[in-house]
């Protein structure tokens, strides 16, 4: 044990508290980093000496300069955030496809849809009227065209989620690449044994986004790169290379994209194999939810369309034509071809009997069953009349948006309040980072104090010998 | 818990986030008077809505039907009051002129005045409105009637414009010209009043049947009359089944005989009479003119005309009146009913109306004390965050 010992001592604290010092201000500098975990210095003893007196400590040494960081919390919200952009997404959708069948705001197809039934029946009061047939053509009209481009809006609708799909498969592939990349420098920087403090962050930070688009799972080796899966186990993420995800059109899905990785064994289709994410929420209500409320669109204009033409030609027109519909579609997409067939007011079948022959002009007799049509239960809509089909398919789209919306909401909170526990680990307290300041403030001026005792003890020794 | 700056700014955002949601949700909803803006906002309360607004638009629709119906039938009824006071007073004259003193100079004027009033039934026949001849049926945009045989046009005028005023309730708008003037409901008034017209101005106290023939009847010939065959020969002596006394017109040449049964119940003459040469004819009191059935037989060119007298026209007129009050009394009821419609649809209406209100109309004062309540929460937000912000850290007091 000796003077110089003790200026030992006080210079490892000197450092030490300076090391400290630096951490405290790298947190507060980064407090409002997103992403940021906070750090300290693990401070250790040297190793004592072992004298007759006993065992002396030699001062202090920093350790190393770690993340506060709960890897299970971590692990935890990965999945939470895949569930929260899948219902961000899902949610954000399906608001669309109710703003399209927003009967409330009434301007949707169901005022049309009465308004041509009511046209109907005013026919039926003034049969061989030209004003009564006038309008029924125009709501005819009106009413096709309102059909047409309700379809219109669920297929542009479609297109523009798929717009989306292709920006998120680019997302997705920057990321995947930049991870990569920080792979390899976090990979270079902790070869020294030295925790990559700051790139893990980073990288963190990626993989929390890369969790809001993709479902994935990961693991880390012990160079500190970690390998990222998506679909059935393909890497996205391998070491210091990615694969890319890339779109493919479907034709047979009305020429929509299919999402593929392509690996070294060749590209594989991973669009069913996405279970969450933001992804899966664009994917399914593009191809599950939209395409169901397409398919009952259509139902319901080709039973519309059906019954009202097979009705229509069993009448005569003024003129004496019978035989004919009033709609024209194409099957398989009636909703997006319905169009007006009869232009002709005088052709517009009111009459039960041939009006120039066996009845007059004032025959409403087949008005009377075009209008009932209305009240009519069709079989293929389930026993239901055209309106309540239509009312339940408006009912089960709020439903499901709400349901969407409430899903976002609880699953925002759940989010958060995880957000809120690995803040409350990682995050930077600026209390504690002033008091940790004045710790080691105080400690490294002690620390001076020391050094300057040991000079004083010195300069008495040197001073024996005057 | 580690409570740490980040936290405390992002539970301050987050809150004022939630607070100024509430208060824009309260604020549009007392703005625009609707708790329901969208269909997510209460699925439930949506199909409950839409359903009651199915149903008030229908009813709409059916008020407006029978507002149609009504006007249909106003006219027609008041159509039908006309031709019940003209025949009313066809029904005078003809009472008037079988007095025997008249004379056939008196029944030539009374004659002109029934041709008057006949002209007048053919002309409420003929009413027209915004839909037509009301009388017409279908054929509304034909006059069903008219003042020359035949009375009524050829046009079908059966048809019944049946109008719908409740969902499965249609009911009949019009009534059947036929029905109300023709032979369909019973009587052919304007045949009968035309008769009477001709017996006027013929001076007939009786009744006859007049057989015409174009052409010389040939040996073998026939014809029925009431279900009696009667067949010419060639110059043979008239077989006279029922003892009644048929005599043929001079320019007949052929005889009538072979009658196959006994002729007619009652003591009738059956006389033959020289009209134009070639006819027979047959007079009874108690023929009904329209009862008198010929058909064509074996005989060319056979017309049959029945002459009414003024007599018959008494009951005839009865007749027609009470087929007139019967469709009038018809329109009565039906008018009856379409009240009874439109007075349960308003009920239903306002009930439907007050019932969808209920599920999307704000309650005013609710509205407004949420949205109160809501701009309070929004307040107490921000004064907490303010007060956060000013909240100095442990920085603050060191030196």
């Amino acid at each position: 044990m000796s003077i110089n010992g003790l200026l030992n001592i006080g210079r490892s604290s000197l450092q030490v508290n300076q090391t400290a010092l630096q951490v405290t201000g790298h947190n507060i500098a980064n407090v409002n980093t997103p992403g940021y975990t906070r750090q300290r210095v693990g401070i250790e003893t040297t190793t004592p000496f072992v004298t007759g007196a006993g065992v002396i400590g030699t001062g202090v040494r920093a350790q190393e300069v770690t993340r506060v960081y709960d890897r299970f919390l971590a692990f935890q919200i990965k999945g939470e955030r895949e569930n929260f952009g899948a219902l961000s997404s899902k949610k954000d959708t399906i608001a669309r496809v109710e703003e399209i069948f927003n009967e409330l705001s009434g301007s949707g197809l169901k005022d049309k849809l009465t308004a041509f039934f009511n046209s109907l029946k005013d026919l039926s009061n003034n049969a061989g009227s030209y004003a009564e047939r006038a309008q029924v053509l125009s709501n005819a009209d009106l009413l096709a065209y309102t059909i047409k481009s309700k379809a219109t809006d669920l297929s542009t609708l479609r297109t523009s989620i798929d717009n989306d799909v292709k920006s998120t498969v680019s997302d997705v592939n920057s990321l995947a690449s930049q991870i990569a990349d920080l792979n390899g420098k976090i990979a270079d920087q902790e070869l020294s044994g030295a925790s990559a403090n700051d790139l893990r962050d980073r990288r963190d930070g990626l993989m929390a986004d890369l969790s809001g688009l993709i479902n994935y799972n990961y693991v880390e080796d012990n160079s500190g790169q970690v390998t990222i899966f998506v679909g059935k186990g393909t890497p996205l993420v391998d070491g210091i290379r990615y694969n890319a995800l890339s779109t493919v059109v479907n034709a047979a899905n009305s020429n929509l994209a299919d999402v593929y990785i392509s690996s070294g064994s060749g590209s594989t289709k991973i669009t069913s194999d996405i279970s969450s994410g933001k992804l899966k929420g664009l994917l399914n209500v593009r191809d599950s939810v939209i395409t169901g409320y397409q398919t009952r669109l259509n139902t319901l204009t080709a039973n519309l369309a059906g019954e009202i033409n097979a009705q229509h030609a069993l009448g005569y027109g003024l003129d004496g034509s019978t035989g004919l519909p009033l709609f024209s579609v194409t099957a398989g997409s009636e909703a997006a071809t319905i169009s007006l067939a009869v232009t002709d007011t005088n052709k517009i079948a009111a009459a039960a009997a041939n009006p120039l022959t066996n009845s007059g002009p004032a025959d409403n007799g087949n008005a009377l069953l075009l209008a009932g049509i209305q009240d009519k239960s069709i079989a293929a809509l389930g026993n239901t009349n055209i309106d309540t089909y239509y009312n339940a398919m408006v009912t089960d789209i709020g439903a499901r948006s709400q349901s969407a919306s409430k899903g976002f909401e609880y699953q925002k909170f759940t989010r958060d309040q995880l957000e809120t526990r690995i803040e409350s680990v990682s995050g930077v307290s600026m209390d504690e980072e002033a008091s940790n300041l004045i710790k080691f403030q105080r400690a490294y001026q002690a620390s001076a104090k020391l050094i300057t005792t040991a000079d004083e003890l010195l300069l008495t020794i040197l001073d024996l010998k005057r | 818990m580690r409570v740490t700056s980040k936290m405390m700014f992002n539970q301050a955002d987050g809150s004022m986030m939630t607070a100024n949601e509430g208060v824009f949700g309260a604020q549009t909803r007392l703005e625009s008077g609707k708790k329901i803006l969208t269909p997510s906002d209460d699925p439930a309360a949506v199909t409950k809505i839409l359903n009651y607004r199915t149903i008030e638009t229908n009813i709409d629709q059916y008020s407006r039907n029978i507002n149609a119906v009504r006007a249909r039938l106003e006219s027609t009824e008041s159509a039908l009051g006309s031709a019940s006071n003209a025949i009313q007073r066809l029904k005078e004259l003809a009472i008037a002129q079988a007095n025997a003193t008249n004379t056939a100079a008196d029944r030539k004027i009374g004659a002109a005045e029934a041709r008057q009033l006949f002209e007048e039934l053919v002309g409420i026949g003929n009413t027209k409105t915004e839909n037509g001849y009301i009388f017409g049926g279908y054929a509304s945009s034909a006059a069903p009637f008219q003042t020359t045989t035949p009375f009524t046009t050829g046009t079908t005028i059966s048809g019944e414009i049946n109008v719908q005023i409740d969902s499965g309730m249609t009911i009949k708008a019009n009534i059947r010209g036929d029905m109300a003037f023709g032979a369909a409901g019973g009587i052919d008034v304007l045949d009968a009043v035309n008769r009477f017209v001709n017996a006027l101005n013929a001076n007939n106290l009786a009744d006859s049947t007049t057989v015409g023939f174009a052409a010389q009847p040939a040996a073998g010939n026939a014809f029925t009359l009431q279900g009696k065959t009667y067949e010419f020969n060639s110059g043979g002596p008239l077989v006279n089944p029922g003892a009644i006394p048929i005599t043929i017109g001079a320019a007949l040449t052929n005889t009538i005989d072979n009658a196959t049964t006994a002729v007619l119940a009652n003591a009738t003459n059956i006389t033959a009479v020289n009209s134009g040469g070639m006819a027979l004819a047959l007079t009874s009191t108690s023929f009904g003119s329209n009862t008198v059935v010929a058909n064509v037989g074996t005989v060319a060119n056979q017309t049959v005309s029945n002459n009414s007298s003024v007599q018959t026209t008494i009951g005839e007129m009865d007749a027609a009146l009470n087929q007139i009050v019967n469709a009038r009394a018809d329109v009565g009821a039906r008018l009856g009913r379409v009240d009874a419609v439109k007075e349960r649809l308003d009920g239903v209406k306002l009930a439907t109306g007050k019932a969808r209100s209920n599920e999307e109309d704000i309650d005013l004062a609710k509205a407004i004390t949420d949205f109160t309540a809501k701009q309070q929460a929004l307040e107490a937000a921000r004064s907490s965050a303010a007060k956060m912000f000013e909240m100095p850290t442990l920085m603050d007091f060191l030196s």
